[in-house]
């Protein structure tokens, strides 16, 4: 048996790996469905009403959206991101072939296919409600703004559902990557964060938070905005990369 | 507003602990494989299956295919506003946009001097009476008269429902339909696709209350985040012979006769 | 052929030296036991070799390369130890399964009799195996791996008596079949010195010595006698132990570099003469303090 007897190129072992990921990291799916199931059922009362009343009439309107549903997996989005940096889940990725270059890589991909899915099932999670509203208020008691989703309407949602959720992706790994270098991050992160925010809000003036928020939020073209949110992520998840390199393979 | 800050941050973080905790640990402790992929499967297949539904459910049923227009709230506004003068000067059959939701014929009892119009409840009833003293002798005919009520660009006329009237001895007793509940289901787009299709409409709730009001004058047009009310006007249009003695009970100030009208 | 050479390696944890100046060169196809006391550096080590831990100076080179942070490398080896991290939601099953995807030689049908042998059950999961078990599961995975290179560190930690035999039984026979370059790390040499045929014994990070079990097992010899006697014999010879048993009498272990005559005076004297076994021979290489545990008691 020599080297040359198995010879691994890179493509090959995050191909396998990404494969192993699927299928070994489907507790975090199933966290997802369960943190969607319950944005579900939040979302399914309404998220806004009001009411005018007439005569004998009581005219009530109840607002519904998918927005929590969208919120609530991007924070799981980011959790998720955050754990696969963490030791247990790192050194996973050596009990079998690997480097950590091709560990990243394959994570990203990972991160990226869990983004899909969540993407897709956050925006069809979003027409549950409508179908039982359907046939719970009677087809006469909606209105039909917004309320059909064409395949053209579903794929963009999904695709701008897919490209929040890896903006946050890459920013949890970024941050869990931090973590991992130095545990005071743990502290600073959240800390400069909240403290932004607080000192902010008390002087009632613009953040840092907000510009960044705003950077994305308020960007009303869809090409600019994937081109923002492909560039920011490769940024985040390209230092990411560079900082396991100054970390030890697995202990 | 500080104090206030913190808590509300201190919520976020234990809410951000708990779903941590629960990441890390959801599935762990739950055994086969099996069960695992059929959950997967399972949710996958509710919320496909959810979407094809929405796309066959017969869609000319869902309230407000076709909202109201410009020109039917225009109509509607200016029978609102013209409802009780058409009435009172009897061109009603002129109006655009009333309808007639419930009409009454009851034979009088011979010889019979006198009629009381008795509310029935002990509500305020939503309506005024108008009677009208040249009917066909010996019967009193009743008509309840609305103008469109139209609720967010919808048009709810179908839905409303008549007093009920009914004739003992001699009294007419109106009593008011029940209580009625109508509710509606609006939808917003995510939030995540708002940003790329502002100005679409239903889709920013950013127009102008009030701005396309002016086109009725004296019109009350409601109008809410972007959609336009109208709420009708209704009203119980009796016709009594000439020579009966009509009293009240129960309307104040929401008989009017015909006779005493300016003409 | 040399599998992984070593010159000059050292590692440090902050201020502590796990690793001193060590060199040395592992053949091809061979079986070496890393013997060593409990924080000699014997998993440091190792995991330096399997390209986990990143050298701090010095060379170390696997089939002529680096294998820190190594690709390539890493396809040839396999590295088991008692708290490698399994999956929590693939059954045992599965996780050879995905074995057999990684590594290009591995062996099913090894893996699913050794899994049948040792009556684990397919279907169970890693972290509700009891420590014995979960040992014994992953040395299935290091010898169904035919890796070129397997390093087990401690690989036997939780087994029974019976378990181990077994074990070391089968991973001769894996050998002999298919011949691999094998490190095994233990701090207990006569448990594994019948499948070894080389030894590198370690202490405090530095290396003690390294060669052939045979050499080992010649390497000392051991002398029983009156105190006065023995001082004399020894007198110019390396003493790797010396013992004082109480009322004048004295053994004393030395190189096995004693001239016939020598020893020929040595038992007219009284003085017995032993074989010392390469367990006890590396116990007393790697004592921490001249006179072992008795001198503690011995200055009171």
């Amino acid at each position: 048996m020599t080297v040359s007897s198995t010879k691994n190129s890179l493509l090959e072992t995050v191909k396998k790996q990404y494969m192993f990921k699927l299928r070994l990291y489907i507790n975090l799916f199933i966290s997802l469905i369960v943190v969607q199931v319950i944005a579900i059922l939040f979302s399914s009362g309404g998220v806004g009403s009001h009411g005018t009343s007439t005569g004998n009439i009581n005219f009530f309107e109840k607002t519904f959206s998918s927005d929590i549903i969208i919120v609530f997996s991007l924070m799981w989005a980011f959790f998720a991101a955050v754990l696969l940096t963490t030791r247990d889940y790192r050194d996973m990725d050596f009990v079998f072939i690997g480097n950590r270059v091709s560990s990243n890589i394959s994570n990203m991909v990972f991160l990226a296919t869990a983004s899909l899915v969540a993407g897709f099932t956050a925006v069809l999670g979003g027409v549950l409600p409508r179908v039982i509203l359907y046939y719970s208020l009677g087809p006469h008691h909606i209105l039909s703004d917004n309320y059909f989703l064409s395949l053209g309407d579903l794929s963009l949602a999904v695709l701008a559902t897919f490209l929040y959720l890896i903006l946050i992706c890459a920013l949890g790994y970024f941050c869990g990557m931090l973590v991992q270098l130095s545990k005071a991050f743990v502290v600073i992160i959240p800390a400069l964060f909240f403290g932004t925010l607080i000192t902010a809000s008390a002087r009632e003036e613009a953040h840092l938070v907000d510009y960044v928020f705003n950077f994305f939020v308020e960007e009303s073209s869809l090409s600019l905005f994937l081109v923002k949110v492909i560039f920011t992520a490769a940024v985040l998840f390209g230092s990411s990369l560079l900082m396991s390199n100054r970390l030890e393979v697995r202990k | 507003m500080i104090g206030f800050q913190i808590v509300n941050i201190l919520i976020i973080l234990i809410f951000i602990g708990l779903f941590i905790l629960f990441i890390k640990h959801a599935g762990q402790y739950i055994q086969t494989r099996v069960r695992l992929s059929w959950l997967l499967g399972a949710y996958l297949a509710v919320l496909i299956i959810s979407f094809l539904l929405l796309n066959i459910i017969p869609q000319e049923e869902i309230l407000a295919r076709d909202r109201v227009g410009e020109e039917e709230l225009e109509i509607a506004a200016r029978a609102e506003r013209d409802f009780y003068s058409a009435l009172e000067e009897g061109w009603l059959d002129q109006l655009e946009g009333v309808y007639k939701l419930g009409s009454w014929d009851f034979e009088l009892e011979e010889e019979e001097e006198w009629l009381l119009i008795r509310n029935g409840d002990e509500t305020h009833l939503p309506f005024t009476v108008i009677i009208d003293r040249e009917g066909d002798p010996g019967r009193i005919q009743a008509h309840y008269y609305v103008t469109r009520t139209i609720f967010r660009q919808v048009d709810v006329t179908p839905e409303l429902e008549p007093p009920h009237v009914s004739f003992e001895g001699n009294r007419l007793i109106v009593e008011e339909s029940e209580w009625q509940e109508f509710e509606v289901a609006s939808f917003q787009r995510e939030f995540v696709v708002r940003q790329f299709s502002p100005g679409k409409p239903g889709v920013q709730e950013q127009v102008q209350p009030g701005e396309r009001v002016t086109s009725v004058e004296g019109a009350r047009i409601h109008s809410t985040t972007g959609d336009v009310s109208v709420f009708g006007e209704q009203a119980l249009y009796l016709k009594v012979p000439e020579d009966i003695q009509v009293g009240h009970s129960g309307f104040p100030g929401q008989v009017r006769f015909m006779e005493d009208l300016p003409r | 052929m040399k599998v992984i050479e070593c010159r000059v390696l050292t590692k440090r944890f902050g201020r502590t030296k796990a690793l001193n100046n060590l060199s040395f060169d592992i053949v091809e196809n061979t079986i070496t036991g890393l013997v060593g006391r409990n924080g000699a550096g014997k998993t440091t080590l190792l995991k330096i070799m399997a390209g986990y831990l990143q050298k701090t100076e010095g060379e170390i080179k696997a089939w002529g390369e680096d294998p820190f942070n190594n690709l390539q490398f890493s396809a040839n080896m396999i590295f088991i130890d008692d708290n490698m991290p399994m999956p929590q939601t693939l059954s045992l099953m599965e996780i050879l399964d995905w074995g057999s995807k990684f590594y290009n030689n591995w062996d099913m049908d090894i893996a699913r009799g050794l899994l049948d042998y040792f009556s684990l059950a397919p279907g169970q999961f890693h972290q509700y195996l009891s420590r014995g078990l979960k040992s014994t599961f992953n040395v299935i995975l290091g010898i169904a791996a035919r890796c070129p290179l397997t390093l087990l560190d401690e690989p036997t930690t939780g087994m029974d008596a019976a378990v181990r035999k077994d074990f070391y039984r089968a991973l001769l026979k894996d050998y002999l079949q298919h011949p691999r370059t094998i490190i095994v790390s233990s701090h207990l040499l006569n448990e594994i010195q019948d499948i070894l045929e080389e030894v590198l014994l370690i202490r405090e990070g530095a290396k003690c010595l390294h060669m052939s079990i045979s050499d080992l097992k010649e390497y000392g010899i051991g002398l029983l006698g009156r105190r006065e006697v023995l001082e004399k014999i020894v007198e110019g010879e390396e003493i790797l132990h010396r013992e004082e048993l109480g009322e004048g009498t004295c053994y004393y272990v030395v190189r096995n570099t004693l001239k016939d005559q020598k020893i020929k005076e040595a038992k007219l004297a009284g003085v017995e003469i032993k074989a010392v076994t390469a367990e006890d021979l590396c116990v007393y290489l790697t004592a921490g303090k001249k006179g072992g545990i008795d001198s503690v008691f011995n200055e009171k």
